[in-house]
């Protein structure tokens, strides 16, 4: 009979955290669910709103002599977060196991990957493929959002190089170039991916390429260009997004057809982060030149704007979709993940068409996610029950409940469950960036 | 993944946003934008295998949720199902497979 439960429990805990805190999450949220007053934690539906500032612009070139500063007052971007998913894994152990501890152990890891890659699945759907928040309809101030900034390699002929280092560099420069405050920020690969990079080790689940241990994450934090050892990196298709299958017709039959007007969208789609919400978030209206009705065509799609046998222009994920006039709202980003106008885009050679997309993998900054968790309430005196709640600052304040319990007289066991309440939501678009490949 | 349909704009959604997305009136297939002015009473039954969700909406006690429900169901051989939903079973004279 293993003696030190709790040591087990606490280690279990840890790796369920550790687990979580490598999909690159943080959890400013939980702050408060770190109280061990049950009444004052969350529950399961709860919701939580965050804020942080919108960008204030320049630093005013002050001359004191002249004028007085004139300051501005601080808006702030509101993020709704719903506690709407409650993780659990859990084994039995059976008393009469002449090995108790080892069974014990060897079940830790297990399901420590277990919660943490579903909750992974949950992440990459929910925070960066999940554009069914934005309105069908009027103005759109667009701030805690999926990404839309993306980097991708085309070769001469058109077609999706495999993933290379090119797109790690491009998606950091992405990155960098937002104006947003420096934070722990990293570049993570959050899906499968083909091909050689970082180290030029091949992966076939999007591996860490550089290998940083976890204490000295915790000590420095992650680097920019630096990736974290990944357990059990596991995306299902039947629950996330990965790639995306091509729209063999628009309506005519044709894959691919001409645009027949790029314009400057003004009065749809506005940048949610800028004070006033009047600037343009830089979004293009296309024009569809396809006969009849426009079929296939869906928010959330990743559509190409290019020539069909050659590199492409721009990619750019669809907004909003009007069938009526043939229109769709996308921002283009070119290869480089720069954001391209109107002007910059030609009716004479940039086609509109939804291609098939093997691999989207994202790079983000760690406070791209969002997520609460609380302790759980202790059982009942004489239940035979144990419960912990374990929260590791380390691992982002996460807190994992791992409860041991439901003693069966018959049949000898104790049953081992770690749980983890939380959500997700994006806190910032322009935190984030897909990186296309095949 | 799923599409969805917000105000008639087809969405893709993965699969476990689906559920919230249809409590917030997201459908599963497009839905007529004009309300259905024709009173069932009057002008024969609703076929619940062809019918569009304004249909079903247009019935008393019949929202967005139980319209989607009844589209996801589909094909339907007989209106036994219904039998045992309150939201629909009254209307079971006007429905027709």
């Amino acid at each position: 009979m293993f003696t030190q439960l709790d040591q087990i429990m606490t280690t279990m805990a840890l790796m369920v955290s550790r687990q979580l805190y490598l999909t690159g999450s943080y959890s400013r949220a939980g702050a408060t669910s770190m109280d061990t007053d049950p009444a004052r934690g969350f529950e399961f539906g709860s919701s939580i709103v965050i804020r942080r500032p919108k960008i204030r612009g320049a630093a005013q070139d002050l001359n004191p002599r002249v004028a007085p500063a004139t300051l501005n007052e601080q808006e702030w971007v509101e993020v709704n977060l719903s506690l709407n998913h409650a993780w659990a894994d859990g084994f039995p152990a059976f008393n009469n196991d002449a090995q108790y501890a080892t069974v014990v152990n060897d079940s830790l890891m297990a399901v420590s990957t277990n919660v943490g890659t579903s909750f992974e699945g949950m992440f990459y759907s929910e925070c960066f493929r999940d554009y069914s928040g934005v309105a069908a309809s009027g103005a759109v101030q667009y701030a805690s959002a999926p990404p839309l900034q993306l980097v991708f390699s085309e070769n001469s002929s058109g077609v999706l190089n495999a993933f290379t280092t090119e797109h790690l560099a491009r998606a950091n420069a992405c990155l960098g170039a937002a104006n947003v405050p420096a934070m722990d920020r990293f570049a993570f690969v959050s899906s499968f991916s083909a091909g050689d990079w970082a180290v030029a080790a091949p992966t076939a689940e999007g591996q860490s390429g550089a290998l940083a241990g976890v204490g000295n994450i915790i000590q420095t934090g992650l680097q920019q260009g630096m990736f974290i050892p990944r357990a059990g990196f596991n995306f299902g298709v039947s629950n996330s997004i990965t790639g995306q299958a091509a729209v063999a017709s628009l309506g005519d039959g044709t894959a691919t057809e001409a645009v027949s007007a790029y314009t400057a969208d003004t009065t749809v789609f506005f940048d949610g982060d800028r004070a006033g919400g009047t600037v343009p978030l830089g979004a293009v209206r296309c024009t569809v030149g396809v006969t009849g009705t426009l079929t296939g065509l869906a928010v959330g799609q990743i559509a190409r704007l290019g020539p069909d046998a050659g590199p492409a222009t721009a990619y750019g994920v669809i907004l909003r979709v009007d069938v009526g006039n043939k229109y769709v709202w996308l921002v283009p980003y070119n290869s480089k993940g720069q954001k391209l106008t109107a002007a910059q885009l030609s009716t004479s050679t940039d086609k509109f068409g939804v291609p098939a997309i093997p691999y989207v993998n994202t790079a983000h900054h760690r406070e791209f996610l969002v997520y609460g968790t609380r302790p759980l309430r202790q059982p009942m005196p004489g239940a035979g029950g144990q419960v912990i709640s374990q929260a590791i600052p380390e691992y982002g304040a996460a807190t994992v409940n791992i409860a041991v319990g439901a003693y069966n007289a018959a049949g000898m066991k104790q049953d081992h469950l770690a749980s983890v309440l939380c959500g997700c939501k994006p806190s910032d678009h322009r935190k984030a960036a897909f990186m296309l490949s095949a | 993944m799923a599409i969805l349909y917000n105000m008639n704009q087809a969405v893709v959604v993965p699969d476990s946003v689906v559920p919230l997305r249809l409590s917030q009136g997201f459908t599963v297939a497009p839905v007529d934008v004009v309300p259905a002015a024709i009173a069932p009473e009057t002008e024969g039954k609703i076929n619940v295998n062809t019918c569009t969700a304004a249909e079903l909406v247009a019935l008393k006690g019949i929202g967005i949720k139980a319209a989607n429900e009844i589209i996801s169901g589909r094909p339907y051989d007989s209106l036994e199902p219904f039998l045992s939903d309150p939201r629909i079973a009254p209307h079971i004279p006007n429905l027709t497979v």
